[in-house]
């Protein structure tokens, strides 16, 4: 089942054009991995998929799981199976880890004509999940990221993509400001929820992520559009020989 | 036809009619004190400095035309109790007309012209606590004595009338005082006046609501060396309610320390006003004084005033102040509706987060349903 399709998708912020005619498919069970330089537009993109306020798409069309996205509300869009992982996940003074993910794990589970989550069910699935990722249940207490270290806060989106399963991840730069030790973890978290069932995309400027993550496609991405795609032995070029060149290709 | 007045004959006339009135029921009480002050500061004009927002005339006619008395005292535990209509020496008498000195407030000399009933609390005891209610659409006064070393808590809740608190904090003795401000249909004023002397603490929990017109004052007068002030609130005004809270913070002495945090959710047609004011005297090197002030405006006709003032007459200190007034984060909001909740509840959560950085009291929590 295809999960997501971009058709010659182009895109502009604060009517700047970023994207430039990006096609890309994800079916049901792959990964896929979009690289490219500083600028290339990729958090642009996690952007637009996600609905954000300011970012408008220009021409071309995204379909999230065979549905076309228009007019869909940045809510709607993550109801329909879409998540999105963040590059700086943001910290909200005032609200508890706890609270933020019983409320989205509700609210998914309303959408679905099903009933709010019990409470001690959450709490049991919750603290497996953190277990797993070696975060402290103490973390659950405190405020969304609030003075977390930078691999905490990663840790807690990883959290938050293995408690509500959505359909697609697209996570960008989740590597990013991660030691080996934190990485591996994160690493450890997309292998566990990737299935049959599920598409990936990491975006990422680096190769490292992939060395812990089989991907079964790159793409690299330059200047707002896909300049190559391949497999993963494409990353290897890259991590070899860099961007330059790739972009006339 | 009717020649319009202008304010300042409006505002000598009201004067006239308060300096005139006569409690009846406490002709033993000594009022001059207050009347005294009254008659030589005069009334502010209207709609200028500290009452631009708030309209002064409408608290005065509010509190000439309270005539009920109250007792508003609802429980204490080690702590002395004494009504005002009780009064055992002369001295006792006199000490509930005065204010002390406190300045050109005039409300609190109003109040203390107009009052027809009040408590005198004093702890000795470290565990003193005291429970005060409404005004319930009284003016009352309440004199407090924390004595060296002691400590007290305060829980009041105010909705609307007129009360001025008046609280010495002896060496070394420390209040607790939460103050709880539940949505009133009418008109209130509401004054906490607070010395500390050396070595004392005062921490201030406050959480409020609107009313038609609610005005709130803190003065915290600091006396002594290594005192310590610690201020926070939020604020939730919705409808077409009214609150306009103003905190005096006064380091007449070095050494000392206070730190204030106040964050204010306005919504609907409402207005909320926070003036902050920082005076550090000539003697009060060393000090140091912070104030924050956050505001939230959720719709586009609501208002919110802020203005954080310094006055400071001495090196040597660390002072800091600064107002926000502004929506919601765009990017919190992003990622709560990124992870399938609705944009009503994140707004939600992300107004009760605002609060809750603030809100500590069990009081203030359950009233802004944090």
């Amino acid at each position: 089942m295809k999960l997501l399709e971009l058709r010659g998708l182009a895109a502009s912020v604060d009517e700047k054009q970023i994207l430039n005619g990006i096609d890309l498919t994800v079916n049901a069970g792959e990964v896929h991995a979009i690289m490219g330089p500083n600028g290339s537009g990729k958090s642009t993109l996690s952007n637009i998929l996600g609905g954000r306020d300011g970012y408008t798409v220009t021409e071309g069309e995204i379909e999230l799981m065979g549905a076309p996205v228009n007019g869909m509300s940045v809510e709607e869009r993550a109801l329909t199976g879409l998540f999105l992982g963040f590059q700086h996940p943001i910290e909200i003074p005032g609200v508890t880890n706890m609270e933020f993910l019983k409320v989205a794990i509700d609210s998914h589970r309303i959408s679905l004509g099903e009933e709010e989550m019990n409470t001690r069910d959450f709490m049991v699935q919750v603290r497996d999940i953190s277990k797993r990722l070696e975060l402290s249940t103490e973390f659950l207490k405190r405020f969304v990221n609030v003075g977390f270290s930078g691999g905490e806060k990663k840790r807690n989106e990883i959290l938050q993509l293995m408690l509500l399963q959505p359909r697609l991840a697209f996570l960008d730069e989740t590597d990013s400001g991660l030691d080996v030790d934190a990485l591996q973890v994160v690493a450890r978290g997309i292998n566990e929820f990737r299935s049959d069932e599920n598409g990936v995309v990491l975006v990422t400027h680096y190769q490292r992520l992939l060395n812990y993550v089989n991907v079964d496609f790159v793409h690299i991405m330059i200047n707002g559009t896909i300049v190559k795609s391949g497999d993963a032995q494409l990353a290897h070029e890259v991590e070899t020989h860099g961007y330059t060149g790739l972009g006339e290709a | 036809m009717a020649v319009p007045q202008p304010a300042n004959t409006l505002q000598g006339d009201l004067l006239k009619r308060v300096l005139a009135h006569e409690v009846q029921e406490t002709p033993w009480l000594d009022r001059s004190a207050s009347k005294s002050l009254l008659n030589c500061n005069g009334f502010p004009f209207p709609w200028k400095g500290r009452w631009q927002y708030s309209d002064f005339r409408a608290l005065v006619e509010d509190a000439l035309s309270l005539e009920g008395a109250h007792n508003a005292l609802q429980s204490s535990h080690d702590v002395d109790v004494r009504r005002f209509d009780q009064p055992e020496t002369e001295a006792q008498t006199m000490e509930f007309g005065s204010s002390d000195g406190v300045g050109d407030f005039p409300l609190i000399d109003i109040n203390g012209v107009l009052f027809r009933s009040g408590t005198k609390l004093s702890s000795i005891a470290k565990t003193g606590s005291v429970k005060v209610n409404d005004a319930n659409g009284s003016v009352d006064r309440h004199l407090m004595s924390i004595e060296q070393d002691a400590g007290m808590t305060v829980e009041e809740t105010f909705k609307t009338g007129n009360r001025v608190v008046l609280c010495h904090v002896r060496d070394n003795a420390k209040l607790e005082y939460e103050l709880t401000m539940p949505h009133g249909e009418g008109i209130g004023y509401h004054c906490l006046v607070v010395w500390l002397a050396k070595g004392s603490t005062f921490e201030l929990h406050l959480a409020s609501k609107g009313a038609q017109v609610r005005r709130n004052d803190v003065i915290v007068n600091v006396l002594g060396e290594n005192a310590t002030a610690t201020l926070s609130g939020g604020w939730f005004v919705d409808g077409s309610d009214h609150l306009d809270s103003q905190v005096y913070m006064n380091h007449r002495v070095g050494g000392s320390h206070s730190e204030q945090s106040f964050h204010g959710v306005v919504d609907d047609r409402a207005r909320s006003v926070f003036s902050g004011f920082i005076h550090i005297d000539r003697n009060a090197s060393a000090t140091e004084a912070h104030l924050t002030n956050r505001n939230i405006a959720l719709s586009t006709q609501a208002r919110a005033h802020a203005q954080p003032e310094l006055e400071i007459y001495t090196d040597d200190v660390i002072c800091s102040h600064g107002a926000t007034t502004g929506h919601l984060d765009d990017d919190s909001l992003f990622l709560l509706r990124s992870r399938g909740i609705g944009e009503e509840s994140a707004r939600a959560m992300l107004t009760k987060g605002f609060l809750r950085q603030v809100v500590h009291s069990e009081g203030g929590t359950s009233l802004l349903n944090l």
